[in-house]
């Protein structure tokens, strides 16, 4: 009988998967319906996504372009499981199919409620629905009103629009235009900007790159006019066919065009290596999805510590860490000659490149304190913290600012390489120091069973403050010299320098605390503090931002 | 603050020094030959105990907590919060803690080399902390602005600095070797109190002129406006245009060349007495329009004279109050005429504006000869360059020719070498708005205006004159195409002090952590 049935529920098997497989890209979809993503499945935009395109002041693959914009109005890099590239071209080339579609994300339910009131019935459903606003909503009076009116929900809409024509409108709205009179230009913008967006994709004179709507006007930088009638004719065609559903025609139009755009920009193209490069960086989540590694070694080496062992699982644990550390570090390797801003200028220049920063100088700090103190604690507390960082990263890649972008002129210093990543070390070890802090004040209430646990963990501790503090130290001072340099004093009472401080003096305090605690208690004091010192240092990272204006913005 | 085992001889000498106490307490005079001495120890013990250090530390800390959180809960602008942290009490307890670990590497830590790092780190504390105060003692700061001149294109050198929080009455007057300028500092306005009283006579650089400030508001919005109350009489009229639907309100002035004439599309309107020959042969040149030129003969009448492009001319009488109606380029045109004015003068009205939203300004009194007025005059970065063809409203004519302009700017002080811009650069990141740096090529000219050395300032690489540091800081109105580029200029007193401090700190720390337990590791091996 079982005999029987093994083929049986193999076949059963290999028939679901080949359905799910064959019927997935045909199911309808959140934006997409069924024919759109039937669609997706024919159309081949391999070459397509790896044409370069200029965006936000530096050349990215279309890929990264679309992924960039998609997740700056939707929310997210794809729409319905279709590739970002194909998601941003069926909203470029189909626009008029989308101006009732939920598009727009509306992140805050505060501001979603705000909204719902103001929109019709249809509007509301699916605001409530799908979270997403469709263009013509967006026009509709109320949800204008708002936006001029309510700080909140401009901040959240102009960052849905980032980038867009529309951003214009609305500053002028802001600096008090009629708001009823410019509602019909709005509508036309918002029209115009969905279908004819800024995609630089044509590369022209003096290394510029233009639009394809340019190709209509007067006659863009360096482009024979037959030569721009000629594009401009096989996007109208490649427009066409892809709202017609004509895969095989698209996807003649599209080898065309990729061809005549590449030959187009010569010798100065971006090299086919670095676009695929590019590529894989965006495919593998800007190497954000190395928290997964991370915590499977975080696991193991928990495992291996509650066990007391240096067995396998310690050894399959350190395996993992030292893989997911190489793969990081060649991840912000390759991020860093992605960006383009030569060896100068590390790939530290927003929360999202610092938020990976950390997680790499977590593990690199672990690997060199095991390294030389073989305790297993150290590349534990590391794995956990570049496992937090990580995770942080690949969930909130919008909001930190995961596209490689073009640093604020302020930034492009050498010296924000060394104050930046000084600093970051520092809050990576006293990360590392609060996972020991907390197992030490856990473990307090057993020190009559677990002192040599709380001896180890009260010298790792020990360790990371120090190393802690004197980072910080380095990091403050170098801070100090960057704002006499850049700002014309060293220091300015702005609330994220002074956080600085605070945060460095409550480390004097933890290494003074040794000094005049009595010895019992000397680990104890120091886990309290280092757990008070990395809260404080949690403000001085991320509270600063959001909650006290300065000049660190962008930190 | 101090290590344990540094902290420990001072306990033993304490309770030593006790003990001497009671045993030498036979005789009250060595007691209290001693009572001093032992009070000082007591007082060096308490400044240099670590735990004062960890008491201050706290308390910082408590400080900058409620600093940062509680403005928010009491609806403080952010503005107030952020100099939360400037006061007094953080920088009492911050000095307070320099004084601690003065007192701790002093009493505490009786010098070793294993001890080197402590000394190290707490000397650099106290040496960052000597920068520091000198710095803030003895810094200054402020602005130097070039101005473009709008004929040659060029921006005129820069030769000296705006103090920063400060502000003069620069009072310019025509006199036989040229215009003399006058400076009169002012104080600074009581915070808290937007518009207020004053009462400060400044010296006129004219004989027979008077001027005193007599008020202030610390964020005012200047408007223009016309008194028939000047100093010398300046013809003019007040006039409502009425051209097919349109309707304008204008304000003709024959002495002011900026409010002149109006220029429709077919016809001029031009407020001047007829005997002004020249000017009248020049508007006659102008494009072959109608001219229709407006004589004031007194505060309530004149005459409106009609000039063709032909040659021809038609004179018409004019009343205050009276409509004319006229073809002006065959269009039929109604000037409205609402007053005649003898002793035109366009004022500035102050109106009270949110507070930093607008720049300061004051009010003066001005006595000339027999005429007594008043003027405001608004706040400005820098000096402007004076242009007597197109004076402003901070500007008063006087009885015997020429006029005297008054400024309300910053103080200055030279930077004892002229700098001019010989290049600017403002780059953007390719096909996008994107700033990525800004240059300025600046000459450090010598005394006779020759270059004598070559500069370059970008953000972040400000450049070094004399004792002056500049760094850009704003090209104005828009940085593609600026008339105005503004440096920010400081001098740095103690800059060095601060990063001697700074290295101290970072090079103390890593050897009490790190080289220190080496060494005690190596005597420990080394003792027998």
């Amino acid at each position: 009988m079982t005999v029987r049935w093994r083929p049986a529920l193999g076949a059963l098997l290999t028939a679901w998967v080949l359905a799910a497989a064959t019927a997935a890209p045909a199911r309808a979809g959140e934006l997409f319906d069924k024919a759109t993503l039937r669609f997706a499945g024919a159309v081949d935009l391999h070459d397509w996504q790896r044409l370069a395109v200029r965006h936000a002041g530096r050349l990215k693959t279309f890929d990264s372009f679309a992924r960039g914009q998609l997740r700056s109005f939707y929310g997210k890099s794809t729409i319905d499981g279709s590739s970002p590239t194909f998601a941003f071209l069926e909203l470029y080339l189909n626009t008029g199919a989308y101006l009732q579609r939920p598009v727009i994300q509306v992140r805050k339910r505060r501001l979603r409620d705000a909204l719902s009131g103001l929109l019709p019935p249809a509007g509301r459903e699916s605001l409530a629905r799908s979270g997403r606003l469709a263009p013509i909503h967006l026009a509709t009076l109320g949800a204008i009103e708002l936006l001029v009116t309510t700080g909140r929900a401009e901040h959240e809409l102009l960052g849905a629009w980032r980038g867009s024509v529309l951003l214009d409108d609305l500053h002028d709205l802001k600096g008090g235009l009629p708001v009823r009179s410019a509602l019909a230009g709005l509508l036309a913008r918002i029209d115009a900007f969905l279908a004819l967006g800024s995609v630089r994709i044509i590369p022209a004179s003096d290394g510029r790159y233009v639009d394809p709507t340019a190709l209509s006007g007067p006659g863009p930088l360096g482009l024979e006019a037959a030569e721009a009638e000629e594009l401009r004719m096989r996007f109208r065609r490649l427009a066409r066919a892809w709202q017609n559903r004509d895969a095989v025609r698209a996807n003649g139009l599209l080898g065309e065009l990729c061809d005549a755009l590449v030959r187009r920009g010569g010798e100065a193209y971006p090299s086919a290596r670095r676009r695929e490069l590019e590529i894989f960086h965006s495919r593998v989540f800007g190497f954000s999805i190395a928290w997964v590694g991370y915590a499977l070694a975080a696991g193991l080496l928990l495992a291996s510590a509650v066990r007391r062992g240096r067995g396998p699982l310690r050894a399959a644990g350190m395996v993992a860490f030292g893989l997911t550390t190489a793969f990081l570090a060649a991840g912000w390797c390759l991020r860093w000659y992605l960006s383009g801003r030569g060896w100068r200028l590390p790939p530290l220049t927003n929360q999202y490149e610092t938020v990976v920063a950390a997680a790499l100088s977590a593990a690199l700090a672990a690997a060199a304190l095991e390294a030389v103190l073989r305790k297993g604690i150290f590349a534990l507390t590391g794995s956990v913290v570049a496992t937090a960082a990580l995770l942080v990263a690949f969930l909130q890649p919008a909001a930190l600012g995961a596209e490689i972008s073009a640093p604020a002129a302020i930034l492009v210093t050498p010296i924000l390489g060394w104050h930046v990543a000084t600093l970051v070390i520092a809050y990576a070890t006293i990360g590392m120091s609060l996972l020991v802090s907390l197992a030490y004040v856990g473990l307090w209430g057993f020190r009559a069973r677990a002192r040599s646990l709380l001896g180890d963990l009260g010298r790792a501790n020990v360790i990371l403050t120090q190393l802690a503090c004197w980072l910080l130290a380095i990091g403050v001072a170098l801070g100090a010299y960057w704002g006499d340099r850049a700002w014309g004093r060293w220091w300015g009472w702005d609330p994220k320098e002074t956080w600085g401080l605070m945060t460095l003096l409550v480390y004097v305090a933890i290494v003074h605390v040794r000094l005049v605690a009595p010895a019992r208690r000397r680990g104890v004091w120091t886990a309290v503090l280092a757990i008070v010192g990395c809260a404080v240092m949690g403000f001085t990272w991320w509270g600063v931002n959001y909650l006290l204006a300065g000049l660190h913005s962008y930190a | 603050m101090g290590s344990p085992r540094a902290s420990q001889p001072d306990r033993t000498g304490g309770e030593a020094a006790s003990q001497d106490t009671l045993v030498g307490g036979d005789t009250q005079e060595t007691e209290r030959s001693r009572r001093p001495a032992m009070a000082a120890r007591a007082v060096a013990g308490f400044l240099s105990s670590p735990r004062l250090g960890l008491v201050l530390l706290a308390m910082i800390f408590t400080y900058l907590a409620a600093a940062s959180l509680a403005p928010a809960g009491l609806g403080l602008s952010q503005a107030r919060a952020e100099s939360l942290y400037a006061t007094s009490p953080l920088k009492v307890c911050l000095w307070a803690l320099v004084i601690n670990v003065a007192c701790a590497s002093i009493f505490r830590v009786p010098f070793r080399l294993s001890r080197l790092g402590a000394h190290l780190a707490h000397l650099g504390v106290i040496v960052l902390a000597a920068g520091a105060g000198w710095y803030a003692a003895g810094s200054l700061s402020g602005y130097a602005v070039a101005h473009r001149d709008p004929a040659s294109g060029l921006f005129a050198p820069v030769d000296r600095l705006y103090l920063e929080d400060s502000a003069a009455l620069y009072v310019t007057a025509p006199s036989p070797g040229g215009a003399r300028q006058a400076e009169w500092p002012l104080p600074a306005w009581p915070e808290g109190k937007p518009v207020g009283q004053l009462d400060i006579a400044v010296p006129s650089p004219v004989t027979g002129v008077s001027v005193a400030v007599t008020g202030y508001m610390a964020s005012a919005h200047l408007e223009s406006r016309w008194a028939d109350d000047g100093p010398v009489p300046s013809p003019g009229v007040e006039l409502i245009v009425h051209d097919g639907p349109h309707r304008f309100h204008r304000t003709l002035c024959a002495s002011v060349d900026s409010a002149r004439r109006f220029d429709a599309d077919a016809y001029a309107l031009v407020c001047l007495p007829e005997s002004d020959a020249d000017r009248l042969a020049r508007i006659a040149q102008a494009p072959a329009r109608d001219i229709a030129l407006i004589v004031p003969a007194g505060t309530r009448r004149g005459r409106v004279v009609i000039l063709r492009p032909d040659g021809s001319r038609e004179e018409r009488a004019a009343g205050s109050g009276q409509t004319l109606s006229l073809t002006l380029g065959r269009r039929q045109v109604k000037l409205e005429v609402v007053r005649f004015l003898a002793r035109a003068r366009r004022v500035a009205a102050a109106r009270p504006a949110p507070p930093g939203q607008a720049p300061p300004a004051v009010k003066l009194d001005v006595e000339v000869g027999e005429w007594r007025g008043s003027l405001w005059v608004s706040r400005y970065h820098s000096l402007r360059p004076i242009d007597p063809g197109n004076p402003d409203l901070q500007s008063l004519p006087l009885p015997g020719g020429g006029r005297m302009y008054f400024q309300l700017a910053p103080q200055y002080r030279m930077l004892g070498k002229a700098l001019a811009i010989a290049q600017m650069r403002y780059q953007t990141y390719p096909d996008s708005g994107i700033p990525r740096d800004y240059i300025c090529a600046l000459a450090v000219l010598d005394a006779a205006g020759r270059p004598a050395e070559r500069l370059e300032c970008r953000l972040n690489q400000p450049v070094d004159v004399g004792r002056f540091r500049l760094y850009q800081s704003e090209w104005r109105p828009e940085p593609e195409n600026p008339t105005e580029v503004i440096f920010l200029v400081r001098a740095r007193p103690g800059i060095w002090a601060v990063w001697l401090g700074c290295g101290l700190i970072c090079a103390g720390i890593p050897y009490g952590f790190y080289v220190k337990p080496l060494l005690l590791r190596r005597a420990r091996r080394a003792r027998p």
